[in-house]
C-alpha cells in the first residue's frame, strides 16, 4: 500500500482534501479494490475510535485524570458517553420508534413512562382531571397532568432511566405519555431536560408553540415566552423542528442558542469563548485571586477534587453558608453565556433553595440571568451549568453561591468558570 | 406492513452487527460524523420498517448497504454542487465491497483502541474527541481553541496515524504496508 494513497484517503475522510484530491481519489478507488479496501477499514477505524473515545472517557471520568491547563472545552472528552456512537445510533433508532410511521402501535416491550417528583416546595400544583393538587415528593404523575411549578423549581424522575426533568420557577407544563413517547408541551415558563440514558425505543420530545425539540441524548434547557421560544443546549445535541419548517429541521449541538419567534422563524446562534475575562475562573492560581467572598469565610475552600487542572472552590454550607464572586467587562447590548461545572457533595435539609449562578449589572444589582441546581437535578457528579445574559452595563457580575433558607445546607465544588459571546 | 412485536429484538441483535459498519459507509461519502448520524438515523428507519420484506433473503448487511446507498445518493442530490462529493456511480461501487472487518475483528480492534487512546497526549486526544464524540468541524474546533485551522487539521491526521500505527502494533500487526 501506498503511503500517499493512505494519506489521501485519511484526508479525505477528515474533509481536508481539495477538489482536485477527491477527483484523484475517485479515480484511484475505481481502478483498485485494495484501496477501496483501505477506504473502508479507515472509516470503520472512526467508527472504532468515536467508541473507544467514549467508552474511554467514562473509565477515565472515575480515574479522573489531570489536567494542567483550562482547556476550552474539556468536557468534551471527559463526558463523552451521551455522544457515543453505540448509544447514539440506537437513540437516533428510537426516535424513529416513537416518531416513524410504524409507530402508532404501542411496542409491548417498553415499560411505561413513571414519573415521579423528586423535589417540589408548597406553592407547586397540579391540574387533574378539574382537581388540583399539590406537588409532593414521592407523587406520581401521569399523561394529561397539567403542572404549574410556582414560585420554586419543580424536579421530576422519569423511571429507572437516569433523566431528570426541571420545571423552572412559574413554569407551566402539560404531561403526554403516549408510548412510547413522552411529550411535555410548555405553555410558559422554563424546562431542563437531563435525559442521558434513554431506553431504545423511547423518546422525549419537548414543544413550543412555535419548536419541537427531540431527544438525542442530550441535556438542555428551554424557556417559552410570548414572543420567543429559547433552546440552550448544555450537552449533547437535539434536533429541532421549528414550526416554520420551510427550512426542515436543524441539529442545535453543545453549547448553541436556538432562538423562534412568534413566527417559528428560528435562529442559531454559536458562542465562542473569550479566555481571560473571567480571572482565574479554574483557581489554578492555587487561590482565590480574583474572585470576592459573599459570605463568612469558613465556609468557603480550596478542593484539590477539581473538575480540572489541581484545585477548585469549595463552598460548604454545613460549615457556614459561602459564595464568591466577580467583576468582569462587558460590552452593552451583547449577549454572553457564563458557564462553571458543579459538583454537589452533599445536600441536607427541608427548606427551600439550591445552589445559584447569579449574574447581575454591576450597578443596579438587576439581575440578567439565574441558573439554580440541586442534588436531585445534578446527581453526583461533575455537571455544567450556564447563564445567558445580555450585558446592560460595561460591567457585569457573576455569583455562586447556596441560596436557600436556614434549613437548607449544600456542600458544593465549583471549577472552570468561563465565558462566551455569542455574537 | 410493520414488524411483529417480537421481531424488534432480533432486528435490533442483526442491526448492532452492521450499524458501525453503515455509519463508516455513510461517513466515506459525508466526510461529516454529524451528518453520518443523521443518515444513519433516516437508514434506520427505513430498515426497521421494512424488516419484514427482508425475510432473510440474502445477507442481513447487503440489504442495508442497498438502503443506505440510497439515501446517501439521495443525500448528495440534495447538496450544493459547489462542494465535491464522490459521484453517484462511486457511492454505488463502494455500496457494493465487502465488509472490512468481522465484528469479531471489530471488538478486537476496539479493545486495541481504547488502550491506544489513553496513551495519546491530553492536546490530539482532545482534538480528536471534539471532532468524532461532538461531532464538530475542524473550523470550529480551531475557533474554540484558538488555534489554527491547518494545525488542528494536522493534529487530526497526526492522532488518526498514530492510533493506526498503535492498533496494528498491539495488534501484531506491524506498522501498515
Amino acid at each position: 500500500m501506498n503511503e500517499q494513497h493512505r494519506m489521501l484517503i485519511l484526508r479525505v475522510l477528515e474533509d481536508q482534501a481539495s477538489p482536485a484530491e477527491i477527483s484523484r481519489l475517485e479515480q484511484l478507488l475505481a481502478e483498485q479494490p485494495e484501496l477501496r479496501a483501505e477506504l473502508s477499514v479507515q472509516a470503520l477505524d472512526a467508527a472504532l475510535i468515536r467508541d473507544a473515545l467514549a467508552e474511554w472517557g467514562d473509565s477515565s471520568m472515575r480515574a479522573a485524570p489531570a489536567v494542567e491547563a483550562e482547556p476550552p472545552h474539556p468536557r468534551s472528552w471527559r463526558r463523552p458517553a451521551m455522544a457515543a456512537a453505540c448509544v447514539l445510533s440506537v437513540l437516533l433508532l428510537g426516535a424513529w420508534l416513537a416518531f416513524g410511521p410504524g409507530s402508532s402501535a404501542p411496542e409491548p416491550a417498553y415499560e411505561p413512562w413513571t414519573l415521579h417528583v423528586r423535589s417540589a416546595l408548597p406553592g407547586a400544583r397540579l391540574s387533574r382531571g378539574g382537581q388540583i393538587l399539590d406537588l409532593t415528593v414521592g407523587l406520581e404523575l401521569r399523561g394529561g397532568d397539567e403542572l404549574l411549578s410556582g414560585q420554586q423549581p419543580v424536579t421530576i424522575g422519569v423511571g429507572a432511566q437516569n433523566t431528570h426533568i426541571t420545571l423552572g420557577p412559574d413554569s407551566r407544563v402539560d404531561l403526554a405519555t403516549q408510548e412510547p413517547e413522552l411529550q411535555l408541551n410548555l405553555q410558559s415558563g422554563s424546562v431542563l431536560i437531563d435525559a442521558q440514558t434513554q431506553q431504545p425505543g423511547r423518546s422525549i420530545s419537548v414543544r413550543t408553540p412555535t419548536m419541537t425539540m427531540r431527544v438525542v441524548g442530550t441535556r438542555f434547557a428551554v424557556s417559552a415566552g410570548a414572543n420567543e421560544t429559547v433552546l440552550d443546549v448544555v450537552e449533547g445535541q437535539v434536533r429541532v423542528q421549528p414550526r416554520d419548517d420551510s427550512a426542515g429541521s436543524l441539529l442545535v449541538r453543545q453549547g448553541q442558542r436556538a432562538v423562534a419567534d412568534r413566527q417559528g422563524r428560528t435562529t442559531v446562534i454559536t458562542f465562542n469563548p473569550l479566555p481571560g475575562l473571567i480571572v482565574n475562573g479554574g483557581f489554578e492560581s492555587g487561590d482565590l485571586q480574583g474572585w470576592q467572598q459573599t459570605h463568612h469565610d469558613t465556609g468557603l475552600s480550596l478542593s484539590t477534587e477539581a473538575f480540572a487542572g489541581r484545585f477548585a472552590a469549595r463552598m460548604n454550607g454545613f460549615v457556614a453558608k459561602a459564595g464568591i464572586e466577580q467583576l468582569f467587562v462587558t460590552e452593552p447590548g451583547k449577549l454572553y453565556r457564563m458557564q462553571a461545572h458543579v459538583r454537589i457533595l452533599r445536600q441536607a435539609g427541608h427548606d427551600w433553595g439550591s445552589f445559584r449562578m447569579l449574574v447581575s449589572d454591576f450597578s443596579t444589582w438587576d439581575t440578567l440571568s439565574e441558573t439554580t441546581v440541586t442534588a436531585a437535578e445534578l446527581g453526583p457528579n461533575w455537571r455544567p451549568i450556564e447563564a445567558t445574559f445580555r450585558a446592560v452595563d460595561t460591567r457585569t457580575r457573576v455569583t455562586l453561591r447556596q441560596f436557600s433558607g436556614d434549613n437548607m445546607q449544600m456542600d458544593v465544588l465549583v471549577d472552570n468558570i468561563g465565558i462566551a459571546s455569542g455574537e | 406492513m410493520k414488524p411483529p412485536a417480537t421481531t424488534h429484538n432480533e432486528f435490533l441483535s442483526r442491526y448492532a452487527d452492521v450499524r458501525r459498519g453503515l455509519w463508516a459507509y455513510l461517513l466515506t461519502i459525508t466526510r461529516d460524523p454529524t451528518e453520518a448520524d443523521d443518515l444513519l438515523q433516516e437508514v434506520s428507519t427505513i430498515l426497521w420498517s421494512r424488516f419484514d420484506q427482508w425475510e432473510g433473503r440474502g445477507p442481513f448487511r447487503n440489504w442495508c448497504m442497498v438502503v443506505a446507498r440510497n439515501v446517501a445518493l439521495q443525500w448528495i442530490a440534495r447538496q450544493d454542487r459547489r462542494r465535491k462529493l464522490f459521484s453517484d456511480k462511486m457511492v454505488e461501487l463502494l455500496a457494493e465491497d465487502p465488509p472490512a472487518m468481522t465484528p469479531t475483528v471489530q471488538q478486537q480492534r476496539l479493545d486495541a483502541l481504547k488502550q491506544c487512546v489513553s496513551e495519546l497526549d491530553e492536546h490530539p486526544r482532545q482534538v480528536i474527541a471534539m471532532k468524532y464524540l461532538q461531532g464538530m468541524r475542524a473550523k470550529d474546533i480551531a475557533r474554540t481553541l484558538g488555534r489554527s485551522l491547518g494545525s488542528v487539521e494536522m493534529a487530526l491526521l497526526r492522532a488518526r496515524r498514530r492510533l493506526r500505527a498503535c492498533v496494528n502494533r498491539r495488534l501484531g500487526e506491524g506498522e501498515p504496508r
